[in-house]
């Protein structure tokens, strides 16, 4: 039987290598992955061939949720940044702080964390905020390669920031670990990191610019555009949040989506521009595909995986690793398999070592925080490199990729040491779990 | 014809036969029936509507049935498939259902508790539809189930799941997994009604004992246990002591943490005058480190991974290359359930509960599963039931 | 069905309509043409109430 669940791994890689060797997308290879790993299995009749089709299709069912989340924050931050709204907040940041450094700097970190905070993707963060965000930051004096640097890192730290961290929705749901308490544990070493990586990678103004050439250059904010326009349908979607918490057993059940369907229908009617929403929706759903078809994808890899034995070989070889050796190859194997399978490698590895971590003794729900600091690193590895191109992609970066990959060394070892003493210390700091609650 | 139709018919093509095989079988898993035989004991079949308001004409709505002797006596209620991917649960409480004779008191029994759950499936975890337990009659199928209910039963999950009535922060998955949502409540979500319901049931018709039959990973160290709230602690280690010296094999106690809301082994006890008990056998199948989820995995118990493991020390229950057959499982539920009544009536003579003609630990392990129970082509149609 | 679930229909069916659009206006990539359909597999059957 093991014999037959290492070819059949052998199988999904080669699968997945020729897939990507032909060019065709992570999403899709993990999806020829899968099947050639169910097709092989069916041999032994793990599974059996009849339940091939079924086994794909139930896992795509596996993220429906996640998806509809994404979906649906989306085009609520679509419609704030198409309403002017985003161009507004970053015009006026760079207009009062231009000479307060720090206060800019931290504003405009903020406003990149929030976009992807809310729906657990740094891409969303960088489409609807990251190309005025990435001028602003060229206005302060910054170098296109460290704006590139910073906007991969704190988009990918947004990720990671509470309410909606896809990484630690897939662990807990993989583990039957409650998704909470989780604000404190991943909230204070996102904002701390966050303004570390700033400061690191921002503080020096190493190019010329005046405050008038640069609000000249900005983006032209919408006419009749206030400042309440843009906060309201952030209060309504966090009002919600909190009520809901508040008189959970007077209010009915409304979940993530359609609290964000609800602020999108403020955000539209406080737009001072008209906006098509049909429109702005198709774009919105055409940019996040690639999203998208990822959760489904991992999904149908997750199960065919599971079904094959797969997960159950890789989650033996986790538990069977001598426990140092496992936390210090952490450091690489986390951001690698979010290289290669995006949210797979959270699905793949992640699920097996958090149930063994938790079975020796530690603190899950701060475990899972510190991995998900380190997934996003990920984002910026090849084959996907997804937030790492898009990063130089909105800052117009035009050297070698791995140019811009360098400079973000110092916040990527800070974040790595960072997270994997959060997994060694998770039992020390369950003190953050227990505040958040 | 260009090129790029051709291509969107053939992908519509590809992908649409996947998407109509696949979802032909998923539809058919959660409309498949098991007919279940009612036995000799059987003196009335309820519906767990009766006792609560939002259930009535739903999927999760679900058979109540009870086995009534003439004698007055203890009451016992027996809950299964709280989690339906646990279906040792299921199969003990069909052995009580189609063979019990009660001689004392009442014994009361849910077989399929979440029916939405037993209908759903369990996405990315590649679980087989159905397994099979062979009888002398043949075979008789089951549909493999769910830890939560449904979605198409329901939707949306919040984003944080708050308890009632103790306001305790729960994963947004819980609300619809019926060992978080007791006590319930009339007016909440579709699984605090169903818990709400048997909750009513439990104070209505002043049920004494309350047994919440589950399985649990080797890796899990709350398994192979019967845990109980301080109210029922002396009951469960006496029970535990005796089928440890009279039959031989370990069910260790563990206590019901306070601190730990929604399980029915917490709450049943805080809001009710019955005592409380959850059992647990080893599930090898619901492990992490196995080979293929199949359904020999599930009825055996057999895995390699496992087995190295368990040279290792890693798991928490004995483990060798017999696995943990389903028989055996099955089997300490019997026996477990049968003690505990057994020890309550020691206890509470004026309450007494005997239950005859269902088997123990051996017999199970020794005639098989299948030979409890009944061929539905042979018995009479008003004895069967579906849910 | 309760109020809320049928707006997570609405909602599903929304999505569903924007990728069927898209993937017929899909003009050159055969990969992201197969992107699309994946992502209806499980809108298209919760739809029909098959899971």
């Amino acid at each position: 039987m093991q014999t037959q669940i290492v070819f059949t791994f052998l199988v999904m890689i080669s699968a997945y290598s020729f897939a990507k060797w032909r060019k065709v997308s992570v999403e899709i290879s993990m999806f020829l992955a899968a099947l050639a790993g169910g097709i092989f299995g069916a041999f032994t009749k793990t599974p059996p061939i009849n339940q091939l089709a079924r086994h794909l299709v139930e896992g795509s069912f596996a993220y429906l949720d996640v998806i509809l989340i994404f979906v649906t924050a989306t085009i609520f931050m679509a419609i704030i940044s198409e309403s002017g709204g985003v161009n507004y907040v970053v015009k006026n940041t760079i207009k009062y702080f231009y000479n307060k450094r720090l206060i800019a700097l931290l504003l405009l970190m903020f406003i990149t964390l929030i976009p992807g905070a809310l729906t657990g993707a740094g891409s969303v963060s960088l489409l609807v905020v990251g190309a005025p965000v990435a001028l602003a930051l060229g206005y302060l004096g910054i170098k296109r390669r460290k704006v590139a640097a910073i906007l991969f890192i704190i988009a990918g730290l947004s990720a990671a920031a509470p309410p909606v961290n896809i990484w630690a929705m897939i662990l807990s749901a993989g583990t039957a670990i409650p998704y909470v308490g989780f604000e404190l544990p991943l909230g204070i070493p996102v904002l701390l990191l966050g303004t570390f990586t700033v400061l690191t990678l921002g503080w020096k103004k190493q190019e010329k610019s005046t405050l008038e050439s640069a609000l000249k250059q900005m983006p032209q904010v919408p006419k009749g555009m206030k400042w309440w326009r843009v906060l309201i349908p952030f209060l309504v979607f966090f009002g919600l949040v909190i009520a809901l918490r508040v008189w959970p057993f007077t209010l009915p059940v409304i979940g993530l989506p359609f609290q964000f369907v609800i602020s999108a229908v403020f955000a539209l009617i406080l737009s001072p521009k008209k906006i098509n929403i049909v429109k702005l929706s198709r774009d919105t759903v055409k940019k996040l595909t690639p999203l998208l078809s990822t959760m489904v994808a991992v999904g149908m890899l997750q199960q065919i995986m599971t079904a094959t034995g797969v997960r159950g070989l890789i989650s033996y070889a986790v538990i069977s690793t001598p426990l140092i050796l496992l936390f210090v190859s952490l450091a690489v194997i986390i951001p690698v398999s979010e290289g290669v399978f995006t949210y797979g490698g959270a699905a793949i590895i992640g699920i097996p070592l958090v149930w063994f971590l938790d079975s020796i003794g530690l603190h899950a729900t701060v475990a899972i925080a510190g991995l998900s600091l380190l997934w996003p690193l990920g984002d910026g590895l090849p084959p996907t490199a997804l937030i790492g191109r898009l990063s130089v992609m909105v800052s117009e970066y035009k050297r070698s990729y791995w140019s811009f990959l360098k400079s973000t060394w110092i916040p990527w070892v800070v974040i790595t040491v960072v997270g994997l003493l959060m997994v060694i210390f998770s039992t020390q700091l369950d003190f953050l779990v227990k505040w958040s609650l | 014809m260009s090129r790029i139709i051709a291509y969107k018919i053939l992908l519509v093509l590809f992908i649409g036969t996947i998407t109509l095989i696949g979802g032909l079988q998923l539809y058919h898993h959660r409309h498949f029936q098991t007919p279940i035989v009612a036995g000799p004991g059987v003196t009335e079949v309820k519906k767990l509507s009766d006792y609560g308001p939002g259930l009535d004409g739903t999927i999760t709505d679900t058979n109540v049935f009870f086995l009534k002797a003439e004698q007055e006596g203890g009451k016992m209620l027996i809950i299964a498939n709280t989690h339906s991917n646990e279906p040792a649960a299921l199969l003990s409480s069909l052995i009580f259902l189609e063979n019990a004779v009660v001689e004392k008191g009442t014994l009361i029994i849910i077989p399929q508790f979440n029916n939405s759950g037993g209908r759903n499936t369990r996405s990315g975890d590649g679980y087989p539809l159905y397994f099979e337990i062979k009888t002398h009659w043949g075979k008789k199928r089951f549909r493999m189930g769910n830890r939560v209910a449904s979605p198409l039963d329901q939707w949306p999950d919040p984003d944080v799941y708050v308890h009632y009535p103790d306001r305790q922060l729960l994963s947004y998955l819980d609300i619809r997994n019926t060992n978080r949502t007791w006590p319930g409540r009339p007016d909440g979500a579709l699984m605090e009604k169903l818990t709400y319901a048997a909750m009513e049931l439990i104070r209505k018709e002043n049920v004494d004992l309350v047994i919440d039959i589950h399985g649990a990973e080797t890796m899990f160290p709350v398994t192979n246990c019967i845990v109980a709230p301080e109210k029922s602690m002396r009951i469960a280690t006496m029970t535990s002591l005796t089928l440890k010296a009279m039959e031989g094999f370990d069910n260790h106690v563990e206590p019901s943490p306070s601190g730990f809301r929604g399980l029915s082994h917490r709450e049943i006890g805080d809001f009710s005058d019955a005592l409380p008990f959850l059992l647990e056998a080893p599930l090898p199948f619901l492990d992490q480190p196995t080979g293929p989820k199949t359904e020999d995995l599930l009825l055996n118990g057999k895995d390699p991974f496992l087995l190295k493991l368990s040279k290792k020390g890693k798991l928490f229950v004995p483990y060798d290359e017999n696995g943990w057959p389903m028989s055996k499982r099955v089997g300490q539920h019997c026996s477990a359930v049968l003690e505990i009544a057994k020890q309550f009536t020691r206890k509470n003579p004026e309450k007494a509960l005997l239950i005859s003609n269902t088997p123990r630990y051996k017999q199970v392990v020794k005639n098989g599963i299948g030979s409890y129970f009944k061929d539905p082509s042979k018995a009479k149609k008003e004895n069967i039931f579906h849910n | 069905m309760p109020f809320i679930m049928i707006i997570y229909y609405l909602i599903s069916a929304y999505l569903l309509a924007l990728l069927i659009w898209n993937f017929i206006r899909e003009e050159k990539s055969v990969d992201q043409m197969l992107q699309y359909i994946l992502i209806m597999i499980p809108l298209i059957l919760r739809l029909f109430r098959a899971k």
